[in-house]
């Protein structure tokens, strides 16, 4: 399972990029992240609406919620839920780097399936900057030049699925009229 | 003992502790447990297949080869997954289970699904423990996705009230 490439010498996935190393890197980290899942989730959350404040509407009540008031924020319960999916989503990302054809397929369904949230496709590109920034607070002087380079090809192979399958679902929606026939899986 | 008459799902800190370490087991072959719920889905109810319109032409035997059903399989194994690692927020776990209901809205699954998928969930966790699998396990199980398959149908009829996509 998984392809030879990417496995033995070193070299970087036809489909991803990632070099074994690199993989090694992402996964060690990502559980430094997992290690406090609420506090970090929330970091990056927080980032995310500093950031790019247009991204609080998406969210189910933020607009009264100021997330510079702690209990506030930690307390919408819609966010910390979607935090909660959001932590657990990306984990099977990470688990499935070396697995490009399926890793290319959750990346894509998750895109898919924020339509229904009125997400666009270049709000995923905010994303990596959230990303970017969220890991550097979390793990510090360990966000190495090297685990920032890893960081940042994954996430340069999970965008393009991320924003092709909310593309296409933008696409099939207005082709179809809104009406769902079945559906895509 | 939480006997909170308002909480989502009442379960004891022994109903819970069987719960996350039952998953844990289950959690060692993520792909291969997964598979296997969605497999004796189809066996129980060979129209629960049938919503999956990019692989319910190909054979049972391919599917675990095929991304769209491996996708659906990491899907179904992070969502219970989440859902055992949430068990102490009666809140989160609300939402959890009504967002599970929504995301089948778009693909017109009937409610009565859940139920077929309930059955499958028990009948892996049997395969996968064996003789762990005790009265005590399959009651916390029981509760857990009763309660699961109940807020879920709810999110499920509310997706469709809205008429979201």
């Amino acid at each position: 399972m998984g392809s030879l490439s990417a496995k033995e010498d070193g070299t970087p996935d036809d489909v991803t990029g990632l070099t074994a190393n690199q993989i090694l890197h992402i996964r060690e980290t990502w559980q430094v992240v997992l290690s406090n899942k609420r506090a970090n989730g929330f970091a990056i959350f927080r980032i995310l609406f500093t950031d790019y404040p247009f991204t609080k509407k998406l969210f189910r009540s933020m607009d009264q919620v100021d997330i510079d008031v702690p209990e506030q924020f930690e307390k919408n319960i819609a966010l910390r839920a979607h935090i909660t999916r959001f932590l657990h989503s990306f984990d099977t990302y990470v688990s499935s780097l070396d697995e490009p054809a399926d890793l290319q397929q959750l990346l894509y369904d998750t895109g898919k399936s924020h339509l229904r949230h009125s997400v666009k496709p270049e709000y995923f590109d905010a994303l990596g900057n959230v990303l970017m920034k969220g890991l550097t607070a979390v793990l510090g002087k360990d966000f190495t030049e090297e685990v920032q380079g890893a960081w940042g090809t994954a996430w340069g192979f999970f965008v393009i699925h991320l924003k092709q399958g909310l593309e296409d679902a933008v696409r099939h929606g207005a082709e179809t009229n809104g009406t769902a026939a079945g559906t895509d899986e | 003992m939480s006997t909170d008459r308002s909480a989502v799902v009442s379960l004891t800190e022994g109903e819970k502790a069987t719960i996350r370490r039952t998953w844990a087991v289950a959690s060692r072959d993520m792909m291969g447990n997964g598979a296997n719920i969605l497999l004796k889905m189809f066996e129980i109810n060979p129209d629960t297949k049938k919503v999956f319109a990019k692989f319910r032409n190909i054979p049972d035997n391919q599917l675990q080869s095929t991304p769209r059903f491996r996708a659906h399989v990491t899907r179904v194994m992070a969502s219970i997954g989440t859902v055992v690692n949430s068990l102490d927020d009666q809140e989160v776990l609300l939402d959890l289970f009504k967002d599970i209901g929504k995301k089948h809205y778009p693909a017109r699954v009937p409610t009565e699904y859940f139920d077929v998928i309930a059955g499958a969930i028990l009948c892996m966790l049997q395969q996968c423990l064996g003789t762990g699998y005790t009265a005590e396990v399959d009651s916390a199980w029981t509760k857990l996705y009763g309660s699961l398959g109940r807020h879920a149908k709810d999110g499920l009829r509310e997706a469709a009230a809205m008429g979201t996509p």
